[in-house]
């Protein structure tokens, strides 16, 4: 035999009941802010951030150089090769 | 001659039914859809393809279909049902967001916040139509317009339903240009849909790379239970901001998150058999997920007109619908309905704001719901 196009899973009933029986409002009501209070706070945060980056300044400052070894172009490599062959050229 | 009509009774054509042939259609139309109207193809292509495979009747004896145990699908889809796959995405996505409008208007985070109202209002109204809290829950989630998060929360409360949630996740977040403009227009006057938005403040590097770290531990510090997917997000954009872990970055925002959505997707896709898939439950999973998404948008753009009532600066009010987390998807379609009032008006960049708050809304919601549900 075909299976049924639609399955039957549990019936639902529809009923306010079930609402308050899973308390759903007040874990929509906690839920909705507690979301609020870590946006609030990510908000906050953000809001005291150039005030503690410019107080870590004073004391660290940025670094103006590139964090990773800027790339040798091939033609960096090529003056390097150049100036080591007149050297050696020299001490000859 | 026994053979062949043995072999003739296990073809797909003898144990099709008009519920596997009706899913096929549905996964055409994706295909169709994300081809020629270009609807989040990245996700409707792997899913449609997905959709028609898992639709073929599989023979009893053998192992083939994503619920048959042993069988390749089903090793994919582990991915899917333990909750594997949705942190890699977010990995991905982590690597790939830019912090930037976010850091330099951080008023906009709140936003974010009040686009989560879909996911509690629609879980309210999934517990009324019968669904268990925990299902409730999982349902709820879709408001969020995040597919990760979705599939994330229902592998933990509702893996019976994962695969219409993330069906119905996925779908939505493909009409995003479709469902928002409507309810932005409804809600909001031409006079406010033309407000420009300030230049955004130069942010440091500084202050680019400090915040995955803080970011984290206030969020994972009061939900916990958001703990992996927004663990992953922060950790990969400390790879993006960090500048010394470039090509992890690099390979998290393009390869990883390109083999983990396909997997994902592709897997999503087959496990909609019709069997398990064409049920009542899926029918009224996918009407909240629409009401779901409408609230949250509604709820982003809504809290923009209520800040204003107190912000000397005004905010745009489209920039409110940014809030549910489908990046960049919504946050485009801001741009696009801003423009067609005043072609001049850029609002992309200031929209990113509340959308990339709205992912880490999102986590978090998932998060406290995961929490508050597994007792």
């Amino acid at each position: 035999m075909d299976p049924p196009f639609f399955s039957a899973m549990n019936p639902l009933q529809f009923s306010t009941q079930n609402i308050i029986d899973g308390q759903g409002i007040p874990i929509a009501i906690t839920g909705m802010l507690i979301v609020f209070c870590v946006l609030a706070l990510i908000t906050l945060f953000i809001e005291v951030l150039p005030k503690l980056t410019a107080l870590l300044e004073r004391y660290v400052p940025e670094d103006d150089h590139p964090t990773s070894p800027a790339k040798q172009s091939s033609s960096d490599d090529a003056i390097l090769a150049a100036i080591a062959f007149v050297a050696h050229l020299r001490r000859q | 001659m026994e053979i062949l009509i043995e072999f003739l009774g296990t073809t797909g054509f003898a144990n099709l039914t008009f519920g596997n042939a009706l899913m096929i259609v549905i996964g055409i139309v994706f295909i169709n859809l994300a081809i020629t109207k270009h609807y989040e193809p990245l996700l409707l292509v792997p899913i449609g393809f997905g959709m028609v495979v898992g639709n073929i009747p599989s023979i009893s004896s053998m192992a083939l279909g994503v619920y048959d145990q042993g069988s390749v699908l089903r090793y994919i889809y582990f991915g899917v049902t333990s909750g594997l796959f949705p942190p890699l995405i977010f990995l991905g996505i982590g690597a790939m967001t830019d912090f930037t409008t976010m850091l330099s208007n951080p008023k906009l985070i709140l936003l974010g916040a009040a686009a989560q109202l879909g996911i509690f209002l629609t879980l309210i109204g999934a517990m009324y139509l019968g669904f268990t809290p925990g299902e409730a829950g999982a349902i709820g989630i879709i408001g969020g317009a995040d597919g990760p998060t979705a599939i994330f929360l229902s592998a933990k409360l509702a893996p019976h339903l994962l695969g219409a949630i993330a069906i119905a996740a996925y779908s939505y977040m493909a009409l995003v240009p479709v469902i928002q403009p409507p309810i932005m227009k409804l809600l909001t006057t031409r006079k406010e849909r033309l407000i420009r938005m300030p230049e955004p403040r130069h942010v440091s590097t500084r202050e680019r790379i400090i915040f995955p770290v803080a970011g984290f531990l206030i969020a994972a510090l009061i939900a916990p239970g958001a703990m992996t997917l927004l663990g992953m997000l922060f950790f990969g954009n400390l790879l993006k901001e960090s500048m010394v872990t470039e090509r992890l970055a690099e390979s998290a925002r393009t390869a990883l998150i390109d083999i983990v959505t396909i997997l994902l997707g592709f897997s999503v896709g087959a496990s909609t058999q019709a069997q398990t898939f064409l049920t009542p439950q899926s029918i009224l999973i996918f009407g909240l997920g629409a009401l779901s998404f409408s609230v949250a948008t509604a709820g982003g753009v809504l809290f923009a007109k209520f800040m204003n009532l107190f912000l000397k600066e005004k905010i745009n009010p489209l920039i409110g619908a940014a809030g549910v987390s489908a990046v960049p998807d919504s946050a485009r379609v801001v741009q696009m309905v801003g423009q067609e009032e005043d072609p001049t008006n850029f609002l992309l960049m200031h929209a990113m704001a509340p959308n990339v708050a709205g992912v880490i809304g999102s986590a978090v919601a998932a998060g406290i719901l995961w929490s508050v549900m597994v007792k």
